[in-house]
């Protein structure tokens, strides 16, 4: 039988729990959150083992082609964290395209009055590519390489 | 005659099947253009990045029966200055949007394409405020339906032009005035931008003009396209609150 998906109320990542099981593990530093579009992304990002602090599912990117804006992500929930949680740094880990580009600017200006540190991935990862198509060594290096975003 | 080569500006991209995109182009010769970029969302492809919504574009394609197929790109502009910007990244989005509703497939004229490209190389060179809607207004004037600034669309008198409404398709005197107020301010920089003064009508400073300018050249768009836009001026730089 086929297990029963959750999707975690901290991350938003699918789990099998409340909380995913990478928001459960005490072992997972808490101050350093990754934020991505996608739960394919959080999978891509695990198997490069570069990474261990949380994540934050946005569940998609700023479209505005497409009608979406911050209010139809989880935006609001990322800055309650930032805010409530002592967070030290938010690594912005979107797609390498222009909507992951303006997601990670967005993402800077809202939060530059909580001072946290919010970096961006370096872009080891050619412009249009999908982050779940990289694989564990381009992926690990951009992580490795972020730089901090100008909001 | 089945290859064919184009310069265009990326429109916009879907995803399609597990790593193509179809990227929708707008070009001199060929109008609109909806073509299959294949491979794109891999990490190695090589055309992946020249294909972005917001790219000027040299292209060679091959013709399909239903879609074009990119064989070749080359860049022309990325338009690095709007991306870094959210504030003239928004607009030129809501220009690429205005863009892909206004034609279809295999139609456009050479006029829209030049408009668009000079509107967006204005927005990389100076990010004044007035570009949207300066594009707005001349995109009307190329679709033969560009609103009357010397006098009351109306009545056709010479009067003072009060008001502005997008059904009528223009602004209005004091006698025939309805839809939205307008100050002699707003006025007077529609006939600059669509009477050869649009350098001038370029610096004019952000304020309550422009502001109110670009929302009844808007709404006269989406009368036009019979369609509100998706994209608004100020998506990407609202403030979101903590949950
Ligand atoms: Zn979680
Ligand atoms: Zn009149």
């Amino acid at each position: 039988m086929k297990e029963r998906t959750v999707i975690c109320s901290v991350c938003f990542n699918i789990g099998l729990a409340e909380l995913c099981s990478i928001c459960a593990d005490p072992k997972r530093d808490p101050s350093i959150i990754c934020v991505v579009e996608d739960p394919r992304d959080v999978i891509a990002v695990e198997k490069s083992s570069s990474f261990r602090g949380r994540y934050h599912v946005l569940g998609g990117a700023l479209s505005p082609l497409e009608g979406i804006g911050a209010e139809q992500l989880h935006v609001r929930e990322l800055l309650g964290r930032v805010e409530r949680d002592h967070i030290a740094e938010v690594i912005v880990c979107t797609n390498p395209n222009l909507e992951g580009d303006a997601t990670a600017m967005y993402l800077s200006r809202a939060l530059k009055h909580t001072g946290v540190r919010v970096t961006r991935i370096a872009s080891g990862l050619p412009v249009g590519a999908d982050l779940e198509y990289a694989d564990e060594q381009t992926l690990g290096r951009a992580l490795d390489g972020r730089r901090d975003v100008d909001a | 005659m089945a290859n064919y080569r184009d310069t265009g500006v990326v429109l916009r991209t879907i995803r399609l099947g597990e790593a193509d995109r179809i990227v929708t182009i707008l070009t001199p010769e060929h109008g609109k253009v909806r073509a299959v970029a294949k491979g794109v969302r891999k990490v190695k492809s090589r055309i992946g990045a020249r294909l972005e919504p917001l790219t000027h574009v040299d292209m060679l394609c091959w013709r399909g029966r239903e879609l074009d197929i990119v064989t070749q790109v080359e860049v022309v502009d990325v338009f690095r200055a709007i991306r870094s910007d959210l504030a003239r990244l928004g607009p030129a989005m809501t220009m690429l949007e205005i863009v892909d509703q206004v034609t279809v497939d295999h139609q456009g004229s050479p006029a829209l394409y030049t408009l668009l490209v000079r509107a967006l190389r204005s927005l990389e060179a100076t990010a004044s405020p007035v570009t949207l809607a300066a594009f707005c207004l001349k995109l009307l004037m190329v679709e033969g339906v560009g609103p009357s600034v010397d006098f009351c669309t109306h009545c056709g008198r010479e009067e003072p032009l009060v008001a502005f409404d997008a059904g009528e398709g223009g602004f209005l005197c004091h006698a025939c005035r309805r839809g939205q107020a307008v100050s002699p301010e707003v006025v007077d920089l529609a006939k600059r931008i669509c009477s050869g003064g649009l350098a001038r009508a370029l610096t004019e400073p952000e304020g309550p003009t422009v502001e109110a300018l670009e929302r009844i050249a808007t709404s006269a768009v989406e009368h036009h396209l019979d369609r509100r836009l998706r994209t608004t001026r100020h998506q990407l730089t609202e403030e979101t609150t903590p949950a």
